[in-house]
């Protein structure tokens, strides 16, 4: 038996896959920290030139001081004096007046207080007699000068200063880099997964293509002048070509021949049973696998998503410069009311989304959502009134619904059995990668190009992204191919007789809602408001989210496999609700950064739990409704519940924090949803699938 | 396995070639891409740093200035009459060679104290701006053309505005600084993307040639079977096997056919 077979066309295609990303990563992480001693040896001098300054002003206070012929002896409240000059620099620990003749001792309030201050420490300070050389004690660097004359006797000023801080600062600038270069390999990612499905996975896909059609007896048509690039996917089409023309000839000439009954008789029974058994240049569409359909359609969900997500970081501010068309409006009412339109646009587009697809088939429906998306948000960028912004964020946010229903019904639509988490994870990965690169790089080119600047650039890619669809989704979209069975599909007689069944409305606010109240209300409304409340910075808020945004993105696949393997999305939306009450609680517990940045990471988990289960989980929880109405309405149907949820969102937390404060109202909505986790156990517990055993099929009967 | 029988011609060679430009291509663009963003990212970072550095040294000298002209305010004085801001400003000019000057502002706009003394006159719409702002926090600071004014209020013992307290930096020096941090940079992108550039397209041409070959190969042996030329050498794997034999099936039912319509 030959080693040699497909797999190692697999292999070196996983290979050059793996390795491609080894360099660029490799690449940029080298480039990091190379970035990181650039910058330790750049700022350097800066901090250590800083604490010398604040030596020598302490130094010429009292030079004022001995000027004016004070004795150090009679200077009274000496320690008030140093914390003030020591306030405002956190990189300075504490500041220190000896004599060492007669061993006294005057100092910052700090310096009793500071657990940095090593009991070797005090003594050196107590014990030193001259101002030879500054020495390190732990992490605090003493400086030691000698202060002018005061009195009788010498005088030393001492001056920690904590060398901790200059890592800090280069710990945040670290950070930072991380972030960025996290942002730059998630991109990296896309584009790979892009490139290799172009170049290598529809080589192997052809292959594939080829021999499964063969082995099931079917002889596809191969047409000229569209041969692979690959030896062996030609060879196969050489094979199957030969063959066809060699039955197409049996068939021209059995027809041209002038046979006598007898072999007449023959040669059809002959073609019949060759008929019988394969298919000759066969219509059928190739059937390019699933995995290369939905791969395909990865890269320009991630660019729509991040153009979009490009104005997060600053949208709110981008509105609250517009005066308000009201006078005496109230201002966050005003960078509100943008944010709820879009929610609310979104959701009246979504239910029209099956029915335009099953019309104008994914590539159309998607063109016809992206190009509204990029006027609107470039009309967003030359916006010269509030109300006019206000519109052309409705147009956006129409063109984005019409998109991301598309991208949904094109990825379960397209999935093999068996296989819906995972390619809903395909949606949701492409969806939160580009969440947490589009909100980082929204920032820095709003920073270089301004709001206006920014949605241009947004706008732009949204256009190109248009081209990039037209070439690479195919016409004959998956959704058109199976559609058709339900003329009803997507219209609102179909969406009333699914909001008839008691199970998909109980369903509704115990797992639809709660991801998207927790998503809008408690992640991107209460974190940031609470986080500034504890006076942590923007860059830190940003941050702290980041975490969140990192979680998911790295938990969504991994639940995809889970669920696709141990087919459990009842028991993984159930562990995600619970997860997800259990982050605000521990968020509303402890104001610790530990404490923080688990409650992110545990949200993460929750919500890449909640959220996949819940896209895949509609064909088994809802067997019926999918088989009457059809799978797309269901989906649909649920897509605009969850949009309610995002309006909902912002404002009932808004209420708790107004009804409860931060904490409080932090705590509430934690152990509402806890409770929300409960009931959807029992509400699974009643709807769980009965296996008929003979004495219940007899009950039944 | 005789890898080497299955060479590629030169039309192949091309298509191959074409294939390891473009991805090559592709990385190359990511990584411009990537070490851009990167770059950008740390270059504003640093200029934040050093600003803010800069801006903390500066006031370290201005509360220090401040505590001396309050502490006079607070013993009753007129900030016009204090006699030791004049040499309080020039000392504290002398302790950081990038300060350009050094102006205390009294409530009217007009110019007390200036260090050093041939300090040109500030402009009144300046001053004005400078009040403003300064109102805005214990000490502000703008960027005016190649100087970086810090600026703080001077208050008297009612929390009473008496004046402005302003120290010009001369921030060429910054942008110099930022300047060659920026060239160094540049270098370092421009070698990280030669060398990854490099190094992908190293592996982009091993690994596809290999994938060629192992595709070759398989075409190879498929040939083999398929021209009834079969050779146990060449012996195909089990996944072409399947389409072999059902392609053998299919020609040989066709074959049965044609031997029906060449008997007549």
């Amino acid at each position: 038996m030959n080693a040699l077979s497909l797999r190692a066309l697999d292999r070196y295609r996983f290979l050059l896959f793996a390795w491609l990303l080894a360099v660029v990563l490799g690449t940029l992480t080298f480039f990091s920290y190379q970035t990181t001693n650039l910058f330790i040896n750049a700022m350097r001098p800066d901090f250590e030139a800083k604490a010398v300054l604040v030596s020598d002003t302490i130094k010429a206070q009292f030079q004022r001081a001995s000027d004016l012929n004070f004795d150090i002896a009679d200077m009274r409240d000496l320690s008030r004096f140093l914390d003030d000059a020591i306030d405002n620099h956190p990189e300075v620990v504490y500041a220190v007046v000896t004599i060492p003749a007669n061993r006294s001792i005057q100092a910052s309030n700090k310096f009793a207080k500071d657990p940095r201050i090593s009991s070797e420490l005090r003594a050196h300070i107590l014990a030193k007699k001259t101002a030879e050389r500054s020495q390190s004690f732990g992490n605090v660097v003493d400086v030691t000068t000698a202060l002018p004359k005061l009195g009788p006797n010498d005088a030393l000023l001492h001056v920690g200063v904590d060398e901790k801080y200059i890592q800090t600062r280069l710990l945040e600038i670290k950070i930072d880099l991380f972030i960025t270069l996290f942002v730059a390999v998630v991109i990296t990612l896309e584009v790979l997964f892009f490139v290799v499905l172009l170049t290598l996975d529809r080589q192997s896909q052809t292959i594939r293509d080829f021999l499964d059609s063969v082995k099931a007896g079917i002889f596809p048509r191969v047409r000229t002048g569209n041969e692979s690039s690959s030896p062996l996917a030609r060879s196969l089409q050489h094979s199957i070509g030969m063959v066809n023309d060699r039955y197409r000839a049996l068939l021209q000439q059995g027809a041209a021949a002038n046979l006598t009954t007898e072999p007449r008789r023959m040669l059809r029974k002959l073609i019949g049973s060759i008929d019988e058994k394969f298919q000759f240049s066969s219509m059928r569409k190739s059937m390019e696998g699933d995995a290369t359909v939905i791969k395909a359609i990865r890269l320009p969900m991630f660019i729509f998503f991040f153009c979009t997500d490009l104005s997060r970081p600053f949208w709110p501010n981008f509105v609250g410069g517009f005066p308000p068309p009201m006078a005496g409006m109230d201002p966050s009412l005003l960078m509100a009311l943008p944010m709820a339109m879009w929610a609310l646009t979104m959701m009246l587009v979504t239910p029209f989304g099956p029915r335009l697809v099953q019309v104008l088939g994914v590539r159309k429906s998607l063109l016809a959502g992206m190009v509204p998306a990029a006027v609107g948000t470039l009309m967003c960028a030359f916006a010269t009134g509030y109300m006019e912004l206000v519109i052309w964020r409705c147009v956006t946010a129409a063109g984005f619904g019409i998109v991301s229903v598309t991208g949904i019904l094109y990825v379960t639509m397209a999935a093999q059995s068996g296989r819906s988490a995972r390619s809903a994870a395909v949606f949701i990965g492409a969806q939160t990668a580009a969440g947490v690169c589009g909100t980082a790089m929204g920032g820095i080119l709003a920073d270089r190009l301004g709001y206006s600047g920014t949605l241009f650039v947004s706008a732009a890619l949204i256009a190109c992204n248009c081209l990039l669809v037209a070439r690479i989704i195919s016409s004959a979209s998956p959704a058109r191919v199976s559609g058709g069975e339900n003329e009803d599909e997507g219209s609102l007689a179909s969406y009333a007789k699914v909001l008839r069944s008691l199970s998909f409305v109980s369903f509704i606010p115990l797992a639809a809602l709660p991801p998207r109240i927790v998503l809008t209300g408690f992640l991107l409304f209460m974190t940031p408001v609470v986080l500034h409340n504890l006076e942590y910075s923007d860059a830190a808020v940003g941050r702290f989210m980041m975490c969140y945004f990192i979680s998911n993105l790295l938990f969504t696949p991994l639940v995809a496999r889970v669920l696709d393997r141990f087919n459990c999305h009842r028991s993984l939306l159930l562990v995600g609700s619970a997860l997800m009450g259990g982050a605000v609680l521990l968020f509303s517990w402890s104001t610790l950064v530990s404490s923080l940045v688990a409650s992110m990471v545990l949200l993460g988990l929750g919500m890449s739990l909640t959220t996949t289960s819940l896209i895949s989980i509609i064909p088994v929880q809802f067997v019926r409704e999918c088989a009457a109405q059809g799978q797309g309405t269901v989906t649909s149907l649920l897509r605009v519940v969850e949009r309610i949820g995002s309006i909902l969102g912002p404002l009932l937390v808004a209420l708790l924090i107004k009804s409860f404060g931060f904490s409080e109202g932090a705590m509430i909505l934690g152990l509402t949803l806890a409770a929300i986790a409960a009931c959807l156990a029992v509400y699974f517990y009643v709807t769980r699938p009965r296996i008929l055993t003979p004495s219940n099929k007899q009950a039944s009967q | 396995m005789n890898i080497k029988s299955a060479q590629p011609d030169r039309s192949q060679a091309i298509v191959a070639l074409l294939r390891v430009v473009k991805i090559a291509l592709a990385i190359m663009v990511v990584m411009i891409f990537s070490l851009g963003v990167l770059s950008v990212m740390a270059l504003e970072k640093f200029k934040n740093t050093l600003n803010e550095v800069t801006e903390s040294r500066i006031g370290v000298i201005a509360f220090d200035i401040k505590d001396t002209i309050e502490q006079g305010l607070a013993m009753g004085y007129n900030l016009a009459a204090l006699q030791n801001v004049q040499d309080a400003i020039r000392l504290a000019r002398s302790r950081d060679s990038k300060i350009a000057s050094i102006y205390v502002v009294g409530r009217q706009g007009e110019t007390l104290y200036r260090a050093p003394d041939t300090a040109p006159d500030l402009k009144p719409e300046a001053v004005e701006k400078f009040r403003k702002e300064s109102a805005k926090g214990p000490l502000a600071s703008l960027r005016e053309g190649t100087f970086l004014d810090a600026f703080t209020n001077l208050q008297n013992s009612f929390s009473q505005p008496v004046g402005v307290l302003l120290i010009k930096y001369d921030a060429a020096s910054l942008d110099e600084r930022y300047i060659d941090f920026r060239k160094t940079f540049f270098r370092q992108v421009i070698i990280f993307l030669f060398a990854g550039v490099l190094v992908a397209t190293i592996a982009i041409w091993i690994l596809l040639k290999r994938f060629d070959r192992v595709d070759s190969i398989l075409a190879a042996s498929l040939e083999a079977e398929v021209n009834l030329d079969f050779d146990k050498s060449k012996a195909p794997p089990a996944e072409l096997a399947a389409f072999k034999a059902k392609h053998r099936e299919a020609l040989d039912a066709i074959i049965a056919a044609e031997k029906v319509l060449e008997a007549r």
